[in-house]
Protein backbone atom coordinates (compact mmCIF):
# COMPACT_ATOMS: atom_id res chain seq x y z
CA UNK A 1 0.00 0.00 0.00
CA UNK A 2 2.57 2.41 0.98
CA UNK A 3 4.42 1.26 -2.04
CA UNK A 4 2.17 2.39 -4.23
CA UNK A 5 1.38 5.93 -2.47
CA UNK A 6 5.16 6.64 -2.57
CA UNK A 7 5.30 5.78 -6.44
CA UNK A 8 2.21 8.13 -7.22
CA UNK A 9 3.43 11.35 -4.85
CA UNK A 10 7.18 10.50 -7.29
CA UNK A 11 5.00 10.31 -10.54
CA UNK A 12 3.08 13.47 -9.08
CA UNK A 13 6.71 15.06 -8.69
CA UNK A 14 7.99 14.19 -11.50
CA UNK A 15 5.06 15.73 -13.46
CA UNK A 16 5.20 18.85 -11.70
CA UNK A 17 9.26 19.21 -12.74
CA UNK A 18 7.87 18.31 -16.35
CA UNK A 19 5.58 20.69 -16.53
CA UNK A 20 7.87 23.78 -15.39
CA UNK A 21 10.50 22.56 -17.39
CA UNK A 22 8.09 22.81 -20.03
CA UNK A 23 7.05 26.03 -19.06
CA UNK A 24 10.39 27.56 -18.90
CA UNK A 25 11.04 26.29 -22.25
CA UNK A 26 8.18 27.57 -23.57
CA UNK A 27 8.57 31.04 -22.53
CA UNK A 28 12.39 31.10 -22.89
CA UNK A 29 11.31 29.70 -26.96
CA UNK A 30 8.27 32.57 -27.28
CA UNK A 31 10.58 34.74 -26.20
CA UNK A 32 11.94 36.68 -28.92
CA UNK A 33 15.60 37.77 -27.31
CA UNK A 34 16.17 34.60 -25.20
CA UNK A 35 15.64 32.10 -28.25
CA UNK A 36 18.19 33.56 -30.33
CA UNK A 37 20.85 33.59 -27.45
CA UNK A 38 19.65 29.93 -26.60
CA UNK A 39 19.81 28.32 -30.24
CA UNK A 40 23.46 30.30 -30.72
CA UNK A 41 24.24 29.10 -27.25
CA UNK A 42 23.24 25.40 -28.26
CA UNK A 43 24.98 25.47 -31.98
CA UNK A 44 28.40 26.93 -30.12
CA UNK A 45 28.73 24.46 -27.65
CA UNK A 46 28.08 21.49 -29.88
CA UNK A 47 30.85 22.84 -32.37
CA UNK A 48 32.86 23.06 -29.21
CA UNK A 49 32.32 19.60 -27.96
CA UNK A 50 32.72 18.20 -31.84
CA UNK A 51 36.41 20.01 -32.13
CA UNK A 52 36.88 18.64 -28.63
CA UNK A 53 36.68 15.42 -29.68
CA UNK A 54 38.71 16.09 -33.03
CA UNK A 55 41.37 17.68 -30.60
CA UNK A 56 41.73 14.50 -28.57
CA UNK A 57 42.05 11.96 -31.58
CA UNK A 58 44.19 14.37 -33.63
CA UNK A 59 46.49 16.07 -30.91
CA UNK A 60 49.01 12.89 -30.95
CA UNK A 61 49.50 12.67 -34.36
CA UNK A 62 50.41 16.46 -34.74
CA UNK A 63 52.82 16.23 -32.00
CA UNK A 64 54.34 12.94 -33.94
CA UNK A 65 54.49 15.00 -36.95
CA UNK A 66 56.09 18.24 -35.48
CA UNK A 67 58.68 16.04 -33.91
CA UNK A 68 59.48 13.92 -36.52
CA UNK A 69 59.79 17.51 -39.15
CA UNK A 70 62.51 18.65 -36.30
CA UNK A 71 63.96 14.90 -36.22
CA UNK A 72 64.15 15.08 -39.92
CA UNK A 73 65.81 18.69 -39.79
CA UNK A 74 67.83 17.28 -37.40
CA UNK A 75 69.45 14.40 -39.43
CA UNK A 76 70.18 16.44 -42.36
CA UNK A 77 72.16 18.88 -41.08
CA UNK A 78 74.15 16.94 -39.35
CA UNK A 79 74.05 13.22 -41.15
CA UNK A 80 76.64 12.06 -39.06
CA UNK A 81 74.30 11.59 -35.95
CA UNK A 82 71.97 8.91 -34.80
CA UNK A 83 70.47 10.09 -31.63
CA UNK A 84 70.04 14.12 -30.50
CA UNK A 85 69.69 15.17 -27.40
CA UNK A 86 67.76 18.37 -26.50
CA UNK A 87 70.22 21.25 -24.51
CA UNK A 88 69.58 24.72 -23.06
CA UNK A 89 71.90 26.82 -24.18
CA UNK A 90 73.46 29.31 -21.99
CA UNK A 91 74.32 33.22 -22.53
CA UNK A 92 73.58 32.64 -26.11
CA UNK A 93 71.66 35.38 -28.31
CA UNK A 94 68.41 35.90 -28.96
CA UNK A 95 67.52 34.49 -31.86
CA UNK A 96 69.28 30.90 -30.76
CA UNK A 97 65.80 29.04 -29.81
CA UNK A 98 67.13 25.19 -29.09
CA UNK A 99 70.44 23.53 -28.99
CA UNK A 100 71.06 20.07 -29.47
CA UNK A 101 74.06 17.76 -29.07
CA UNK A 102 74.33 14.95 -31.94
CA UNK A 103 75.52 11.68 -30.70
CA UNK A 104 76.30 8.27 -32.94
CA UNK A 105 75.61 5.22 -32.14
CA UNK A 106 78.55 4.37 -29.65
CA UNK A 107 77.08 7.46 -27.92
CA UNK A 108 79.83 9.91 -29.00
CA UNK A 109 79.39 13.38 -29.48
CA UNK A 110 79.65 13.82 -33.35
CA UNK A 111 78.39 17.55 -32.92
CA UNK A 112 75.40 19.74 -32.38
CA UNK A 113 72.20 21.27 -34.14
CA UNK A 114 71.37 24.76 -33.25
CA UNK A 115 67.55 25.80 -34.26
CA UNK A 116 67.94 29.66 -34.79
CA UNK A 117 65.50 32.12 -35.97
CA UNK A 118 66.45 35.31 -37.79
CA UNK A 119 64.03 37.75 -38.88
CA UNK A 120 63.94 37.61 -42.84
CA UNK A 121 61.45 40.04 -45.00
CA UNK A 122 58.40 38.32 -44.83
CA UNK A 123 58.90 37.12 -40.80
CA UNK A 124 61.03 34.82 -38.59
CA UNK A 125 63.01 32.40 -40.32
CA UNK A 126 63.28 28.95 -38.51
CA UNK A 127 66.25 26.95 -39.38
CA UNK A 128 68.55 24.47 -38.33
CA UNK A 129 72.47 24.36 -38.34
CA UNK A 130 74.27 21.82 -38.05
CA UNK A 131 77.89 22.02 -37.00
CA UNK A 132 80.35 19.21 -36.44
CA UNK A 133 82.55 18.28 -33.12
CA UNK A 134 85.96 20.25 -35.66
CA UNK A 135 83.80 23.29 -35.25
CA UNK A 136 82.65 23.71 -39.18
CA UNK A 137 79.27 24.09 -40.28
CA UNK A 138 77.66 20.49 -42.23
CA UNK A 139 74.42 22.00 -43.06
CA UNK A 140 72.00 24.21 -42.94
CA UNK A 141 68.50 23.62 -43.40
CA UNK A 142 65.21 26.00 -43.33
CA UNK A 143 62.23 24.77 -41.84
CA UNK A 144 59.75 27.36 -41.64
CA UNK A 145 59.67 31.11 -43.53
CA UNK A 146 57.21 32.95 -45.17
CA UNK A 147 59.84 34.86 -47.54
CA UNK A 148 58.64 35.71 -50.93
CA UNK A 149 58.21 32.45 -53.70
CA UNK A 150 60.57 32.59 -55.95
CA UNK A 151 63.38 35.42 -54.48
CA UNK A 152 63.99 34.64 -50.76
CA UNK A 153 62.36 31.09 -50.84
CA UNK A 154 64.92 29.96 -52.91
CA UNK A 155 67.34 29.97 -49.86
CA UNK A 156 66.07 27.14 -48.99
CA UNK A 157 68.04 25.86 -52.19
CA UNK A 158 71.50 23.86 -52.05
CA UNK A 159 72.60 26.64 -54.67
CA UNK A 160 72.73 28.93 -51.87
CA UNK A 161 72.51 26.93 -48.88
CA UNK A 162 75.85 24.70 -49.76
CA UNK A 163 77.80 28.14 -49.64
CA UNK A 164 77.87 27.95 -45.77
CA UNK A 165 79.33 24.50 -45.29
CA UNK A 166 82.54 24.22 -44.07
CA UNK A 167 82.30 27.68 -42.23
CA UNK A 168 84.18 28.05 -39.01
CA UNK A 169 83.96 31.88 -38.22
CA UNK A 170 81.52 34.38 -38.61
CA UNK A 171 80.19 34.74 -42.44
CA UNK A 172 79.16 37.79 -44.41
CA UNK A 173 76.65 38.12 -47.64
CA UNK A 174 78.58 39.47 -50.77
CA UNK A 175 77.36 42.95 -50.40
CA UNK A 176 78.18 43.86 -46.90
CA UNK A 177 82.03 42.23 -48.03
CA UNK A 178 82.00 39.08 -47.07
CA UNK A 179 81.77 35.34 -49.48
CA UNK A 180 78.48 34.72 -48.79
CA UNK A 181 76.78 35.17 -52.53
CA UNK A 182 73.07 36.80 -51.83
CA UNK A 183 70.12 35.54 -53.65
CA UNK A 184 69.86 38.71 -55.66
CA UNK A 185 66.89 40.26 -55.44
CA UNK A 186 66.69 38.60 -51.90
CA UNK A 187 69.46 40.21 -49.70
CA UNK A 188 67.41 40.71 -46.16
CA UNK A 189 66.49 37.22 -46.79
CA UNK A 190 70.61 36.23 -47.34
CA UNK A 191 71.15 38.26 -43.82
CA UNK A 192 69.22 36.99 -41.93
CA UNK A 193 70.31 33.35 -42.52
CA UNK A 194 73.66 34.20 -42.83
CA UNK A 195 72.87 35.89 -39.40
CA UNK A 196 71.55 32.58 -38.26
CA UNK A 197 74.57 30.63 -39.33
CA UNK A 198 76.82 33.39 -37.25
CA UNK A 199 74.59 32.75 -34.53
CA UNK A 200 74.74 29.23 -34.28
CA UNK A 201 78.77 29.08 -34.87
CA UNK A 202 78.51 31.51 -31.84
CA UNK A 203 76.90 29.19 -29.65
CA UNK A 204 78.44 25.91 -30.12
CA UNK A 205 82.02 27.65 -29.81
CA UNK A 206 82.59 27.56 -26.12
CA UNK A 207 80.96 24.02 -25.65
CA UNK A 208 83.84 23.04 -28.15
CA UNK A 209 86.51 24.49 -26.52
CA UNK A 210 85.14 23.21 -23.26
CA UNK A 211 85.24 19.17 -24.85
CA UNK A 212 88.66 20.00 -26.78
CA UNK A 213 89.99 21.33 -23.23
CA UNK A 214 88.65 18.47 -21.68
CA UNK A 215 90.26 16.24 -24.19
CA UNK A 216 93.62 17.81 -24.21
CA UNK A 217 94.12 17.35 -19.99
CA UNK B 1 18.58 13.58 -60.94
CA UNK B 2 18.68 16.13 -63.90
CA UNK B 3 18.40 18.75 -61.54
CA UNK B 4 21.10 17.51 -59.39
CA UNK B 5 23.25 17.81 -61.91
CA UNK B 6 22.52 21.05 -62.87
CA UNK B 7 23.15 22.71 -59.58
CA UNK B 8 26.85 20.60 -59.87
CA UNK B 9 27.19 22.26 -63.54
CA UNK B 10 25.95 25.18 -62.12
CA UNK B 11 29.20 26.08 -59.61
CA UNK B 12 31.63 24.71 -61.76
CA UNK B 13 31.06 26.73 -64.99
CA UNK B 14 28.10 28.94 -65.11
CA UNK B 15 28.40 30.85 -61.72
CA UNK B 16 32.13 29.59 -60.89
CA UNK B 17 32.48 31.64 -57.59
CA UNK B 18 35.94 32.96 -58.69
CA UNK B 19 36.11 33.33 -62.39
CA UNK B 20 32.46 34.41 -62.56
CA UNK B 21 31.19 35.61 -59.42
CA UNK B 22 34.17 36.98 -58.40
CA UNK B 23 34.03 35.77 -54.60
CA UNK B 24 36.92 34.48 -52.59
CA UNK B 25 39.78 36.96 -54.73
CA UNK B 26 41.67 36.67 -51.87
CA UNK B 27 42.93 33.30 -51.55
CA UNK B 28 43.14 32.72 -55.45
CA UNK B 29 45.53 35.93 -55.35
CA UNK B 30 47.67 34.85 -52.76
CA UNK B 31 48.01 31.01 -52.50
CA UNK B 32 48.30 30.27 -56.44
CA UNK B 33 52.35 30.67 -56.21
CA UNK B 34 52.27 26.55 -56.75
CA UNK B 35 49.27 24.39 -58.08
CA UNK B 36 50.01 22.40 -55.52
CA UNK B 37 48.96 25.21 -52.99
CA UNK B 38 46.10 25.51 -55.20
CA UNK B 39 45.10 22.03 -54.83
CA UNK B 40 45.30 22.05 -50.91
CA UNK B 41 43.61 25.07 -50.76
CA UNK B 42 40.76 24.22 -53.09
CA UNK B 43 40.12 20.90 -51.66
CA UNK B 44 40.48 22.08 -48.16
CA UNK B 45 38.03 25.05 -48.95
CA UNK B 46 35.44 22.36 -50.43
CA UNK B 47 35.11 19.94 -47.41
CA UNK B 48 34.07 23.24 -45.71
CA UNK B 49 31.42 24.55 -48.41
CA UNK B 50 30.51 20.82 -48.56
CA UNK B 51 30.05 20.56 -44.68
CA UNK B 52 28.58 23.66 -43.85
CA UNK B 53 26.43 23.80 -46.63
CA UNK B 54 24.88 20.42 -45.25
CA UNK B 55 24.75 21.99 -41.75
CA UNK B 56 23.11 24.49 -42.39
CA UNK B 57 20.22 23.50 -44.70
CA UNK B 58 19.92 20.76 -42.08
CA UNK B 59 19.46 23.33 -39.35
CA UNK B 60 17.81 25.78 -41.67
CA UNK B 61 14.11 25.65 -39.61
CA UNK B 62 15.97 26.45 -36.11
CA UNK B 63 18.24 28.76 -36.84
CA UNK B 64 15.95 31.97 -36.19
CA UNK B 65 16.53 34.59 -38.41
CA UNK B 66 18.01 37.64 -36.64
CA UNK B 67 21.06 35.29 -35.59
CA UNK B 68 21.55 33.93 -39.08
CA UNK B 69 25.19 35.11 -39.58
CA UNK B 70 26.11 34.19 -36.74
CA UNK B 71 24.93 30.63 -36.44
CA UNK B 72 26.57 30.35 -40.19
CA UNK B 73 29.49 31.93 -38.84
CA UNK B 74 29.81 29.37 -35.96
CA UNK B 75 29.51 26.49 -37.76
CA UNK B 76 31.76 27.27 -40.75
CA UNK B 77 34.49 27.90 -38.35
CA UNK B 78 34.11 24.72 -36.79
CA UNK B 79 34.85 23.24 -40.00
CA UNK B 80 37.80 25.51 -40.47
CA UNK B 81 39.43 24.68 -37.69
CA UNK B 82 38.84 20.38 -38.45
CA UNK B 83 40.53 21.26 -41.57
CA UNK B 84 43.31 22.88 -39.55
CA UNK B 85 43.42 20.20 -36.91
CA UNK B 86 43.51 17.49 -40.58
CA UNK B 87 45.93 19.18 -42.52
CA UNK B 88 48.40 19.75 -39.35
CA UNK B 89 48.18 16.14 -38.07
CA UNK B 90 48.61 14.67 -41.87
CA UNK B 91 49.85 17.24 -44.54
CA UNK B 92 52.06 19.42 -42.04
CA UNK B 93 54.26 20.67 -44.99
CA UNK B 94 50.51 21.85 -46.98
CA UNK B 95 49.74 23.33 -43.63
CA UNK B 96 52.47 24.79 -43.39
CA UNK B 97 52.61 26.39 -47.02
CA UNK B 98 48.78 27.70 -46.88
CA UNK B 99 49.80 29.17 -43.59
CA UNK B 100 46.86 31.98 -42.39
CA UNK B 101 44.59 31.31 -45.47
CA UNK B 102 43.16 28.05 -44.12
CA UNK B 103 42.03 30.04 -41.03
CA UNK B 104 40.84 32.71 -43.83
CA UNK B 105 38.35 30.40 -45.11
CA UNK B 106 36.38 31.43 -42.47
CA UNK B 107 35.77 34.58 -43.93
CA UNK B 108 35.94 33.23 -47.54
CA UNK B 109 32.78 34.75 -49.07
CA UNK B 110 32.30 31.79 -51.14
CA UNK B 111 31.22 29.71 -48.17
CA UNK B 112 28.90 32.38 -46.32
CA UNK B 113 27.51 33.24 -49.78
CA UNK B 114 26.63 29.58 -50.73
CA UNK B 115 25.08 29.43 -46.92
CA UNK B 116 22.93 32.52 -47.05
CA UNK B 117 21.61 32.00 -50.72
CA UNK B 118 21.66 28.58 -51.00
CA UNK B 119 22.35 25.89 -48.23
CA UNK B 120 19.70 27.97 -46.19
CA UNK B 121 16.59 27.77 -48.65
CA UNK B 122 17.14 24.07 -50.09
CA UNK B 123 17.19 20.68 -49.26
CA UNK B 124 20.43 19.10 -48.18
CA UNK B 125 21.08 16.89 -50.74
CA UNK B 126 20.82 19.74 -53.21
CA UNK B 127 22.56 21.88 -50.65
CA UNK B 128 25.59 19.31 -50.77
CA UNK B 129 25.52 19.49 -54.57
CA UNK B 130 25.63 22.80 -54.88
CA UNK B 131 28.52 22.68 -51.99
CA UNK B 132 30.74 20.03 -54.41
CA UNK B 133 30.08 22.24 -57.25
CA UNK B 134 30.80 25.37 -55.93
CA UNK B 135 33.92 23.90 -54.22
CA UNK B 136 35.05 21.86 -57.47
CA UNK B 137 34.88 25.21 -59.16
CA UNK B 138 36.45 27.39 -57.08
CA UNK B 139 39.49 24.30 -56.76
CA UNK B 140 39.27 24.48 -60.94
CA UNK B 141 40.19 28.32 -61.08
CA UNK B 142 42.22 27.56 -58.53
CA UNK B 143 44.61 25.56 -60.81
CA UNK B 144 44.03 27.73 -63.54
CA UNK B 145 45.45 31.05 -61.79
CA UNK B 146 48.57 28.33 -60.52
CA UNK B 147 49.30 26.70 -63.53
CA UNK B 148 50.28 30.50 -65.11
CA UNK B 149 52.14 31.44 -62.49
CA UNK B 150 53.53 28.19 -62.03
CA UNK B 151 54.99 27.42 -65.46
CA UNK B 152 55.53 31.25 -66.30
CA UNK B 153 56.98 32.00 -62.92
CA UNK B 154 59.05 29.10 -61.94
CA UNK B 155 58.73 26.92 -64.94
CA UNK B 156 57.67 23.89 -63.02
CA UNK B 157 54.16 22.29 -62.62
CA UNK B 158 53.17 20.66 -59.72
CA UNK B 159 56.77 21.43 -58.70
CA UNK B 160 57.71 19.42 -61.42
CA UNK B 161 60.47 21.45 -63.94
CA UNK B 162 59.26 21.38 -67.44
CA UNK B 163 62.28 23.34 -69.14
CA UNK B 164 64.97 21.90 -67.88
CA UNK B 165 68.12 23.50 -65.29
CA UNK B 166 69.06 26.74 -67.27
CA UNK B 167 64.80 28.16 -67.78
CA UNK B 168 64.93 31.52 -65.55
CA UNK B 169 61.47 31.72 -64.88
CA UNK B 170 59.81 36.01 -64.49
CA UNK B 171 59.65 36.05 -60.87
CA UNK B 172 56.89 38.89 -61.54
CA UNK B 173 54.37 35.87 -62.02
CA UNK B 174 55.09 34.68 -58.83
CA UNK B 175 54.59 37.82 -57.06
CA UNK B 176 51.69 39.60 -56.14
CA UNK B 177 51.26 41.88 -59.39
CA UNK B 178 51.66 38.20 -60.96
CA UNK B 179 48.51 37.16 -59.41
CA UNK B 180 46.53 39.84 -60.40
CA UNK B 181 47.55 39.97 -64.07
CA UNK B 182 47.12 36.38 -64.46
CA UNK B 183 43.42 36.52 -62.71
CA UNK B 184 42.50 39.62 -64.67
CA UNK B 185 43.32 38.23 -68.02
CA UNK B 186 41.44 34.79 -67.50
CA UNK B 187 38.66 36.67 -66.20
CA UNK B 188 38.35 38.49 -69.52
CA UNK B 189 38.28 35.80 -71.31
CA UNK B 190 35.93 34.01 -69.33
CA UNK B 191 33.73 37.38 -69.65
CA UNK B 192 34.56 37.28 -73.79
CA UNK B 193 33.47 33.78 -73.80
CA UNK B 194 30.27 34.08 -71.84
CA UNK B 195 29.15 37.46 -73.27
CA UNK B 196 29.87 35.57 -76.66
CA UNK B 197 27.58 32.10 -75.58
CA UNK B 198 24.91 34.18 -74.33
CA UNK B 199 24.77 36.39 -77.87
CA UNK B 200 24.67 33.19 -79.95
CA UNK B 201 21.53 31.90 -77.50
CA UNK B 202 20.15 35.16 -78.31
CA UNK B 203 20.47 35.21 -81.69
CA UNK B 204 18.83 31.54 -82.42
CA UNK B 205 15.63 32.93 -80.07
CA UNK B 206 15.04 35.50 -82.49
Amino acid sequence: MSNSFNTDSVKGIIKKVGCTIRKVVDFCMSNSVLKPGIVLGIIALSVGLLLSVANFFTKDTIAAAKAKEITNALSQVLPAAQNFEEMTPEGVDAIVTTLYVGKDASGETVGYCVQTQPSGYGGPIVMMVGIEKDGSVQGVSITESSETPGLGALANEDKFKKQYDGLTGPAQVNKDGGDIEAISGATITSRAVTSGVNAALETVRPLLEEAGGAAGE
Amino acid sequence: MNKKLSILINGLIRENPSLVLLLGMCPTLAVTTSVNNAIGMGLAATFVLIGSNVVISLLKKCIPDKIRIAAYIVIIAGFVTLVQMLLEAYVPALNRSLGVFIPLIVVNCIILARAESFASKNTVLDSMMDGVGMGLGFTASLILVASVREILGNGSFCGIPLFGEGFQGATIMILPPGGFLTLGIIIAVVGAVRKAISARKAGKKV
